[in-house]
């Protein structure tokens, strides 16, 4: 019995990091109807930024204020990725993204021309090899911007017709392009991100249980209740339209942008949340959010992409039935549990697991 | 012709005249004759004496052409002498005139085994900075070609295709990472390159690869030997859900009947998953005396620091890639109180063994700054510097000879005459099948999270056990 238990308290801990990872992604697909196949890749940018500024690192800020700031982090990455990456191909205007990528691209060219002179594709010119001043550097830069601009507008368009598949692509190019900025910025050498709770445990009878598992596990039962409460907003009710019929939603008036902006926000936030308690309970790594992101989608799958309360039991039944069938039965099968689980669910209730759900075509 | 008859007839006359008018003593007569005859004798000594003089200057011609044949082979030796002169001319990565033979290897440089990786790129580039710096081997010095795979199985096919296709390498030395090697075998024996390195799993039989190092399964089961020297009964396994499990699951099925041992548990762990406690309650349910563990670095620290804080201390053991021995990639994750204790298989000597071939090794690491001597898994870096090492002890037994014929030949009789190096076990293929798998036996060390009474520093492996096959 105590070893059941003990079970049950290690599939809740997991579980909670799936629900959270899979609230975030069923957020974004309220707002924006595509799976973001990136959600865990972004929130563990945020947990790396987390772990940078903590006192495990370089910053050496109080752990507490170091999450703080890494889930503001969270917030305005998703908030960026949304106005720069995802605005042109859900209808709406690709003006940010070129003035953004023309902006780096004079960026880019100071250094070049400084260095080299004019980049090697026009060096056969007489009189331009070399290196130039910086001044003449930033001159010849800002010169380009605008040209690299009129090109990048004409070039990168907003999609007439709103489809998923390249919103879906994106999301899929972004999660290895995270990878190697992660591997760039910090190395792929695993770090210990300790929280103060770090290896403290309690007895509750003879089940041993560890205080980053009660953190994880009541964090990510408030994060949920939080998103829930969310969404009977005002705000709430906005994104929800704009999901159920973005063009009606927009005919009434509604934001689509901010709408979605906030969304990505918030879905970031929630992500970086999970990766933050992961990370801290276990090791930061590379490879932390490849094992958590699958288990997400489970979770969502099994909320119907929809319901909140449903992803979140989710996600907590997953983590559960692996643990206690690993320890029961066999971990040879622990794999296995979750999709059995969702073929399980989807036989039974196609719209997953709360009556709020109904299926989607993804 | 009528001038002629006029010196005769002259001639005679004046002899006429001179016998009239000499003595008519005939003591003046034989006075004459006699001078007659040593004029003739003198004549006849110049003659032989020319005659002495042209045989000799003969033999001085003869001689001088001798020495000059003999020039002329001693140049025809040379060349003999020279980078693979005794090869094909079509020898893959063979350049006689540069005198050069380009090699490759691919390497997880980067991604998530970079820790493993950049050591591991260092010892090769080592080895071969090394090996020229020495001369080369019969006129020959190397090249190396090197590749980043990530640890990714794509990336070390489209590597290994690129250098045996573009490069054009002779073969691929100490190239690593064990679950996407066997990829590449199909394009590794189309080309008939050969691979010689700490392949894993275990030898499949194909022509061109050669294992310089024991295997995961021997590895584990040479864990188990240890486990039963210090007195363990009951034995557990946990491996992730791929080849490291199988072999760690081969390792105590084969080894712990061996000494009478209790298999109580065999866990499993998904790869990438930090859900490492079902397998962690279940071992410590089977109150295992001794674990074995093939887990990548992070879920074996996740293993000891959930097995301590349950206060559950078994004897745990890993084969060197999965513990990291000689290194922190486990235990710098571990809280220094769980990872203490922590045994781990070591394929070569430590990196602060006093052997002179490592103090060697050492001193040119120290020096070192090309790619991956940042790494702070410095046992990585030796590694591949012995296997290197050892492959050009090797090369160096082939007499110029690098056609891939002769090597094989060579290679597979180092059963008879095994390469030695003194930080690894000795090296002694045989022909196949199973003669490939050239290297039987590791050694064991232990971790020491703190200062031992032995002076001992804290953070330190130290060896155990020496290097010594599996018990049979």
């Amino acid at each position: 019995m105590d070893q059941l238990l003990q079970q049950i308290v290690a599939g809740l801990e997991a579980g909670s990091y799936y629900s959270l990872i899979g609230l975030a992604i069923v957020v974004i697909m309220k707002s924006t109807d595509v799976p973001n196949f990136a959600m865990a890749e972004m929130g563990l940018v945020a947990a790396y930024v987390a772990w940078w500024l903590s006192d495990d690192a370089e910053v050496g800020l109080p752990f507490a204020l170091a999450i703080i700031i890494g889930l503001v982090f969270a917030a305005a990455f998703g908030a960026v990725t949304q106005f720069l990456l995802v605005r042109p191909l859900t209808g709406l205007s690709n003006q940010p993204l070129a003035v953004f990528s023309s902006l780096a691209f004079g960026f880019v060219m100071i250094d070049q021309i400084r260095e080299r002179g004019l980049p090697a594709f026009i060096d056969w010119i007489p009189g331009l090899g070399g290196g130039y001043p910086t001044p003449i550097a930033v001159l010849l830069s800002i010169a380009l911007v605008p040209i690299s601009y009129f090109i990048l507008r004409k070039w990168v368009k907003k999609l007439d017709v709103i489809d998923h598949f390249p919103l879906l692509l994106l999301t899929i190019g972004l999660n290895f392009a995270l990878g190697s900025i992660i591997e760039n910025l910090w190395s792929s050498t695993p770090q210990r991100f300790e929280a103060p709770w770090s290896g403290e445990t309690f007895n509750v009878g003879d089940t041993r249980i560890g205080v980053d598992q009660l953190i994880s596990i009541s964090m990510g039962a408030a994060i949920a209740l939080i998103l829930a409460a969310f969404f009977r907003s005002k705000w709430g009710v906005r994104m929800r339209a704009i999901a159920e019929d973005g063009s009606t939603a927009r005919m009434l008036g509604i934001n689509a942008g901010a709408v979605s902006l906030i969304a990505w926000a918030l879905g970031t936030s929630v992500a970086g949340a999970a990766m933050i308690l992961n990370t801290s309970s276990t090791v930061l790594e590379l490879g932390s959010a490849e094992g958590l992101i699958l288990k997400g989608f489970i979770a969502a799958v099994l909320g119907g992409f929809v319901s909140l309360p449903g992803t979140f039991a989710g996600g907590l039944i997953v983590g559960v039935a692996e643990a206690v069938v690993g320890g029961q039965i066999s971990t040879s099968l622990q794999p296995t549990m979750a999709l059995l689980i969702v073929v399980a669910v989807l036989l039974i209730s196609p719209g997953g697991l709360s009556r709020e759900a109904k299926l989607r075509e993804v | 012709m009528s001038k002629f008859k006029w010196l005769i007839a002259m001639l005679c006359a004046l002899s006429l005249f001179a016998a009239a008018c000499g003595s008519d003593d005939a003591a003046v007569v034989e006075s004459a004759e006699e001078t007659a005859e040593e004029a003739e004798d003198a004549v006849d000594e110049a003659v032989e004496e020319a005659e002495e003089a042209v045989e000799e200057a003969d033999e001085a011609n003869e001689e001088a052409d001798e020495a000059v044949e003999e020039v002329e082979e001693a140049e025809e030796v040379a060349t003999v002498d020279g980078c693979g002169a005794n090869s094909p001319d079509d020898t893959p990565g063979l350049d006689k005139e540069a005198g050069t033979l380009t090699i490759g290897t691919s390497q997880p440089f980067t991604g998530r085994a970079s820790t493993a990786g950049e050591g591991l790129v260092g010892g090769v580039i080592l080895a071969v900075e090394d090996i020229n710096a020495r001369g080369g081997i019969d006129g020959c010095t190397f090249e190396l070609v090197w590749e980043d795979d990530r640890f990714e199985i794509e990336q070390m096919v489209t590597n290994v295709r690129k250098m045996i296709e573009e490069d054009g390498v002779w073969g691929f030395v100490a190239t690593a990472g064990s679950q996407a090697i066997p990829s590449t075998y199909p394009a590794i024996e189309g080309a008939g390159t050969p691979l010689w390195g700490p392949v894993s799993p275990a030898d499949q039989d194909i022509q061109q690869v050669y294992l310089t190092n024991s295997t995961r399964t021997e590895q584990g089961r040479i864990c188990i030997d240890y486990f039963a020297e210090q007195g363990v009964t009951k034995v557990a396994a946990i491996g992730q859900d791929n080849e490291l499990g199988v072999e760690a699951f081969n390792a105590i099925e084969i080894q712990a009947p061996i000494h009478g041992m209790e298999i109580v548990a065999q866990e499993e762990v998904e790869v990438l998953s930090d859900l490492v406690a079902p397998a962690v309650l279940a071992v410590i349910e089977s109150e295992a005396e001794g674990v074995l563990t093939a887990l990548d670095g992070t879920q074996n620290a996740l293993v000891m620091d959930q097995f301590f804080e349950a206060g559950f201390s078994p004897l745990m053991c890993s084969d060197q890639g999965s513990a990291g021995a000689g290194g922190q990639t486990a235990v710098g994750l571990a809280n220094p109180e769980a990872s203490d204790g922590y045994l781990g298989a070591l394929q070569g000597s430590l990196t602060d063994s006093a052997d002179p071939f490592v103090q060697n090794w050492a001193e040119l690491w120290e020096a070192y700054d090309g790619p991956g001597s940042e790494t702070p898994s410095l046992n990585f870096s030796l590694q591949t510097f012995s296997i290197a090492t050892a492959f050009f002890e090797l090369m160096d037994r082939l007499d110029g000879n690098y056609a891939y014929d002769n090597f094989h030949a060579a290679a597979e009789t180092l059963g008879d005459n095994p390469i030695l190096v003194p930080s690894m076990p000795p090296i002694a293929c045989g022909p196949l099948p199973g003669g490939h798998s050239c290297a039987a036996g590791a050694g064991i060390a232990v971790y020491n999270a703190f200062e031992d009474p032995d002076g001992d520093g804290a953070g330190t492996w130290v060896q155990v056990r020496d290097f010594q096959a599996p018990a049979n």
